[in-house]
């Protein structure tokens, strides 16, 4: 066998991550991406195979109450069963209801503190992408230049997203309907995932897991734009969007009703591509390009030329890496670079119009 | 099995039995702990291949051994 004890199989690799995301519980989208990658090749379910059954045989650890005893105490075991065989039952016995007693408490705890009333403002700085948990067991990310205030209380969940864009993966509480509130526009969500991105003249909902309800900001937008006014039902015009789709409200007054428009899986990866600081286009004007990754650069680039704005163009580039993707553009258009301070400006040169 | 465990780098160790004996969510370890949950995921997997590995050169479960890879495996 392998002395190495870790591996670059990329079988076992992807195998290994499916059986922690199965552990954890898998979406139906995930179930169904999960029963395809098994189909792909025949190894990859028996790898699968052979990882799951260590992993059912690691449950018999649970008698191994050592395991829960310091680092210390599990040396000075170790060798007191070495010395004194016989006294292992009643360690065992101790260590069991030691086990018991510190898993209760930790649970009684660990409730009290999901439920206490919390309050807090995570703010990310233009450039960076942050994760934060919250005591409910939700997860928010942060995207570049976003700043959210969070209002946890016994009967709702509120996030106010002031600037910028999350992805927020809820927490199921049927008790606590989770809401997040961007400029009026309310996204209701009970155990689900999406994403919310405040624009200047529109809120984007885009959910990547379960459904949730938008609420349209009320017909006079004027003075009520503090979250904690707005009534925590959703209004009678609210609509569900639910897993692969995506809706846009605009926040112009008088505005059509937003269409809620399918998404393929593939444009909702790009669309959470951020979360790994990565930021992918397929086939995208250098326009949207170019204004997607000001968001996350303090040194922005601009285009001079608008047959320059049009071309279109792909790739996978890391978030706020003005140079890379100036590089790959220099190669590919054979742009020019002016720089103005610490902006960008692209050119595209007169003579490879025509070469 | 606590061998196996005992086995692991400490923090994979750590999170391994918050999982698997404490029975914690992953989101609970990921806050206990201070993580990402991405980081909790990616270290039971890591912690995963190394026990079965760990149990497979001890005999037990099946000896699955590394398997040749011809590029076509894709984990996404």
């Amino acid at each position: 066998m392998n002395a190495d004890p870790t591996t670059d199989d990329p079988i076992e690799l992807a195998a290994a991550e499916w059986l922690v995301r199965c552990d954890r519980g898998l979406t139906p989208a995930e179930q169904a991406e999960f029963e395809a990658w098994r189909r792909t090749d025949p190894r990859h379910a028996a790898v699968y195979q052979a990882l799951a059954g260590s992993w059912d045989l690691m449950s018999d650890a649970r008698h191994a109450p050592s395991l829960l005893a310091g680092q210390a105490e599990r040396e000075a075991e170790r060798q007191a069963v070495a010395a004194a065989p016989r006294r292992r039952g009643w360690r065992l016995a101790v260590g069991l209801a030691a086990a018991v007693a510190i898993g209760l408490t930790a649970f009684l705890g660990y409730r009290e503190y999901r439920l206490r009333p919390y309050d807090a403002t995570f703010t990310t700085a233009i450039g960076g992408v942050e994760q934060r948990a919250l005591p409910d067991g939700s997860v928010i990310t942060l995207n570049t230049d976003s700043v959210v205030a969070v209002h946890l209380e016994r009967g709702q969940r509120r996030v106010a997203l002031q600037r910028g864009e999350a992805h927020f993966a809820v927490a199921k509480d049927k008790s606590r309907p989770f809401i997040v509130s961007a400029n009026g526009v309310d996204v209701r969500a009970v155990g689900t995932a999406f994403s919310v991105r405040l624009r200047d003249e529109s809120v984007d909902v885009l959910v990547t897991e379960g459904k949730v309800a938008v609420a349209p900001p009320e017909p006079p937008p004027a003075a009520t734009a503090t979250p904690e006014n707005l009534t925590p039902a959703p209004a009678p015009a609210s609509y569900l969007v639910t897993a692969g789709q995506r809706t846009s409200v605009s926040l112009k007054p008088a505005a059509a009703p937003a269409p809620v428009i399918a998404v393929p899986a593939e444009t909702v990866r790009q669309a959470l591509a951020w979360q790994e600081r990565r930021l992918d286009f397929e086939d995208a004007s250098l326009a949207d390009i170019v204004a997607e990754m000001n968001r996350y650069s303090p040194r922005r680039l601009a285009i001079a030329d608008p047959a320059l704005a049009t071309k279109r163009f792909g790739g996978s580039f890391p978030a706020g890496d003005v140079d890379t993707l100036v590089r790959q553009l220099q190669r590919n258009f054979k742009v020019t670079v002016e720089r103005q301070g610490d902006d960008l400006v692209l050119h595209l040169p007169a003579e490879t119009k025509a070469p | 099995m606590a061998d196996a465990i005992r086995a692991l780098p400490p923090r994979c160790a750590e999170i391994f039995t918050l999982r698997r004996i404490d029975g914690l969510s992953y989101a609970e370890i990921a806050a206990k702990l201070g993580l990402a949950e991405r980081t909790v995921n990616a270290q039971l997997a890591l912690g995963m291949i190394r026990v079965r590995q760990f149990l497979a050169a001890r005999g037990f479960g099946p000896a699955q051994t590394q398997t040749e890879t011809e590029g076509n495996a894709d984990p996404r």
